[in-house]
């Protein structure tokens, strides 16, 4: 019954401003509470100036500055300090910005904090009309303060959805989680590398990205949205804004937008370069809401990647996915639950590092995948195997494929993520990129592959230039759309079964769109 | 002074300041007595070139014409070319690896068109890369134009020599001279014995252990990584090795696979700064060169590529200059006196004063030998003491612009120099 009333609440809460799916979300945060938390952290900024503007982000003015922006989501500072005026003052201010809001066709959500008394942050929320809660903190904390919540928010008849952000490894398919979000994304980019690493030669740039965690989440969440909470830098110029949001949504997921305090109170003060910065931020949503069908498509796979989700500590497994992903190999996740003859269907090889164990049946899948043609890359307990001193792994024939069996149950990522290019061969990967150090893709395509969609993201701070993209298929027309400018049809350059596509400069993000 | 500083100055003495005299040092092998006057020469052709977008086969013509012509050399034969393609695919921003560090594909190109129509019967592209990768895939990644080559010789033929290739068995390449430095022979890619005529195509820039690569240095990347790499194989090749030479090779930590010829002496300087330049003359002497270009028209300071702290790029149409010679030690003589420097300098002595970050150097030459000594040998003096070439510019044929009006100063462009250590 509880859930019920929820799934009614959301119904209800959907019908007036679109429900948790269509939410684009914004930290915006201020009031007196957003103080006290800061001085309390020591994260306030010693400018008069910036706390002003902290202190009163809450003037209906700042709702202003959405107009012409695809955002409709507001993260408020929310919940309690111990503080009876404080908690008093942020929630006057709170409740009548949340019904500016709403007459705007806004949802707020309250960001609060596990720490807080449920009870009363949820009297508050009903009474403030808010239309959810996002709760923030440990997740054994989070995990007893929800239902206290949700418990009173129901009592009050209110329709407010509530949901953690917390630790990726710590997310589940909760179905009372309209949302899953995650604390601990990275800030897409380079890396700065050490001296040792730079000195080689061949070294590539190391990039942080979340592509790689996104995909993992949003292949077991089903239809829900996920959401990636990291903060770029303070200083962090349009092109970090504009980096997070297309990594996220290259994924399949939505980054949280957190303008910095210097970028507010340019916003307020009218400043040309954070009116400009803004305007690119929001040319970045707009792009990724209007091409949000794009989440459907089916990934663009030569490589299966086994998960089994009940791995104790899926710390190395994670960084496989994330290192394969970086490898630029195209690969489709399989939940270990689903792994079956048909969900290998199309693929050249699957990487079954994961299964420390494979049951019987899952180890007739493989092998019979192997049989016809296929690559397992499998750990120690696929068969006893003397394996060459030298070497990590064996390679084993099977019927018309092979198998790979590896020294140790879990082999080094990046050994293994360089072992998986050699093994399938560069030119097997169906899609290549050339010229792009700094460029990730993730590649979708129809179940024909007759469309093909590759979305290239740049984590330099400067534009990569005369990129080539290699597809595999006979494609009579490219075109490219990016956030910046007007869709434009590319050069093919068609031989031997396949085409090469020429970028000449990538900003931070664009998608190109093969068809047969 | 430590003992291994006072030992590096005597050998510098030996090496540096005793063959730069053209004398005879008491106590130096029998085989560095070569004397300059028995060591051959050959005419090298300089050109003024300021873009890779001129006509570049209008430019080389007339060079190769005045160092002989090459149809003589190449007409119906096998032509190898060694590229100097080092590292990966990253440039020095905004500039594609061909303009900076790389010889350059539309000069490339050019060799090539110029090659074949001088009646070759076949062109192979060789440079050693990453297994698995093709190298006209390098290439593209490097930001050349590959349809460009195949368009000027449409059967242009590539190979990656960094393990057995396409070849059956490797190739086994005894040094000509009589005194090997370091190795006596060395086993490498089919493609370096299947040609009959073998270009270096290098470039005209700094290195970080040698002071300086042009078409000698060029040749250290003929060696395979399968059997002179980190990994290679103990035994025999590792035909899916992945790590550089610097084991091997830089600081002879260990022996290349037991299959090919090991060290003539086990007991010799580790340091890489002694080593790669004797490697690179043995390699010359394994391998000779019947063709050296020095790509000088765009070009690098500081080091070999983008990876070498300090180093960075020169502007479009500098150095501007283009070299060819049928001689490699005389092509390079003239190419660093080009550069600015006294191609018979001594180690210790700029280009062959260098400078590694000692945190760079991995694995445990300093616990072993102690600091860094910082200088590489000059070799192009080696190459002369092998009988390979003179590094008299008295005894070289200068062609084209002189050199004294086409000098660009090299050592004043990276600056500061060395760069400031953390």
């Amino acid at each position: 019954m509880p859930a019920l009333l929820v799934f009614m609440a959301i119904a209800v809460r959907a019908g007036l401003a679109g429900g948790p799916e269509t939410w684009v979300p914004v930290r915006w945060q201020g009031g007196p509470l957003e103080l006290q938390r800061r001085a309390e952290n020591k994260t306030l900024p010693p400018d008069p100036a910036m706390k002003e503007t902290i202190a009163n982000w809450y003037d209906p003015a700042t709702l202003d500055l959405l107009r012409d922006t695809p955002i409709n989501c507001l993260l408020v500072t929310w919940g309690t300090c111990g503080n009876a005026d404080t908690d008093a003052q942020q929630q006057n201010v709170v409740r009548s910005y949340a019904g500016q809001a709403h007459t705007r066709g806004l949802s707020v959500l309250g960001l609060v904090r596990s720490g807080d008394n449920p009870s009363s942050v949820a009297e508050r929320t009903a009474g403030a009309g808010l239309d959810g809660l996002v709760v923030e903190g440990d997740s054994a904390d989070v995990a007893r303060f929800i239902p206290e919540v949700r418990r009173v928010l129901l009592e009050k008849r209110s329709a407010a959805v509530v949901f953690p952000m917390i630790a990726a490894e710590k997310l589940y398919p909760n179905p009372d989680w309209p949302i899953l979000a995650v604390a601990d994304a990275v800030v897409p980019g380079i890396q700065e590398l050490s001296e040792e690493a730079e000195s080689a030669p061949s070294s590539e740039p190391w990039i942080e990205s979340n592509i790689w965690l996104v995909r993992s989440i949003v292949s077991w969440c089903g239809s829900r949205p996920v959401w990636l909470g990291e903060w770029v830098a303070a200083k962090a110029t349009a092109g970090d804004y504009e980096r997070a949001i297309a990594d996220a949504a290259a994924g399949g997921g939505q980054w949280i937008l957190a303008p910095g305090d210097d970028l507010r109170r340019g916003l307020l003060m009218k400043q040309p370069e954070a009116v400009a910065t803004w305007r690119r931020i929001a040319a970045g949503l707009r792009f990724q809401q209007e091409h949000a069908r794009w989440r459907g498509i089916a990934p663009f796979a030569v490589l299966g990647f086994i998960q089994d989700r009940s791995l104790k500590d899926r710390t190395v497994s994670d960084e496989n996915l994330n290192l394969t992903c970086r490898r630029r190999i195209p690969l489709r996740l399989i939940d270990r639950g689903e792994l079956t003859a048909s969900s290998l269907a199309g693929l050249t090889a699957v990487h079954a590092i994961d299964l420390v164990q494979p049951a019987e049946s899952e180890r007739t899948i493989l092998a019979d995948f192997a049989e016809s043609g296929g690559l397992v890359i499998a750990g120690p307990s696929w068969k006893q195997v003397e394996i060459p001193k030298n070497q990590d792994f064996a390679v084993l024939p099977a019927g018309k494929g092979r198998v790979a069996v590896y020294r140790e149950e879990w082999p080094d990522p990046a050994i293994l993520s360089q072992d998986l290019v050699d093994l399938l061969g560069r030119d097997n990967l169906g899609v290549r990129l050339f010229r792009g150090a700094s460029v990730l893709m993730n590649v979708s395509a129809d179940s024909a592959n007759n469309r093909v969609l590759v979305r290239l993201l740049n984590y330099a701070g400067e534009p990569a230039d005369s990129l080539v993209v290699r597809v595999a298929g006979g494609f009579r027309r490219a075109s490219m759309v990016t956030p910046e400018g007007a869709p434009r049809e590319l050069a093919l350059e068609k031989s031997a079964g396949r085409v090469e596509v020429n970028v000449p400069s990538l900003s931070v993000y664009g998608v190109i769109l093969l068809e047969k | 002074m430590s003992s291994r500083q006072r030992e590096m100055t005597r050998r510098q003495l030996l090496a540096g300041a005793g063959l730069a005299a053209g004398a005879i040092s008491l106590g130096r092998p029998e085989w560095l007595r070569a004397s300059p006057l028995s060591a051959p020469t050959a005419p090298v052709f300089i050109s003024r070139c300021k873009s890779y977008d001129e006509d570049l086969a209008a430019v080389l013509k007339p060079m190769f014409d005045q160092i002989g012509g090459i149809s003589g050399l190449v007409k119906g034969k096998t032509v190898a070319i060694k590229l100097n393609l080092t590292g990966g695919g990253r440039g020095f921003r905004p500039y594609p690896p061909g303009d900076t560090f790389w010889v350059n594909g539309k000069l490339t190109a050019a060799v090539c068109h110029l090659i074949k129509q001088a009646g070759a019967k076949r062109i192979r592209l060789l440079e050693s890369n990453t297994i698995g990768l093709k190298l006209e895939d390098k290439m593209l990644d490097g930001g050349w134009d590959v349809r460009l080559l195949t368009n000027a010789v449409p059967d242009l033929e590539f190979e990656n020599t960094n393990n057995l290739g396409e070849g059956k068995r490797y190739s086994r390449m005894k040094v000509g001279s009589a005194h090997p430095c370091i190795y006596p022979a060395f086993d490498l890619n089919h493609s370096y014995e299947d040609c009959d005529v073998f270009v270096s195509l290098g470039k005209m820039k700094h290195h970080e252990e040698c002071g300086i690569t042009l078409s000698m240095k060029n040749m250290f990347g003929i060696t395979p990584c399968s059997i002179y790499g980190d990994d290679a194989g103990v035994d025999e090749p590792n035909e899916a090795v992945r790590r550089g030479r610097a084991d091997v090779l830089h600081f002879g930590r260990r022996q290349p696979s037991r299959s090919a010829p090991q060290e003539v002496d086990f007991s010799s300087d580790r340091y890489e700064g002694h080593r790669v330049p004797r490697i690179v003359t043995d390699l010359v002497s394994a391998r000779p060169v019947d063709l050296a270009i020095v790509d000088g028209i765009q070009s690098c300071v500081g080091g070999e590529g983008p990876w070498v702290r300090g180093s960075k790029a020169l502007p479009p149409g500098e150095p501007g200059l283009l070299v060819v010679g049928r001689n490699p030690v005389c092509t390079d003589a003239v190419s660093a006196a080009l550069m600015g420097y006294n191609p018979r300098a001594e180690a210790g002595k700029p280009p062959f004063k260098v400078w590694k970050d000692p945190k760079a150097v991995r694995g445990d030459y300093q616990r072993e030998h102690g600091e860094l000594p910082q200088y590489g040998d000059n070799t192009i003096l080696l190459g002369e003491a092998a009988g390979i070439g003179t590094a008299d510019l008295s005894r070289i044929d200068v062609r084209g612009v002189p050199i004294k009006d086409a000098v660009y100063d090299f050592e004043s462009r990276r600056t500061p120099w060395p760069p400031e250590a953390d």
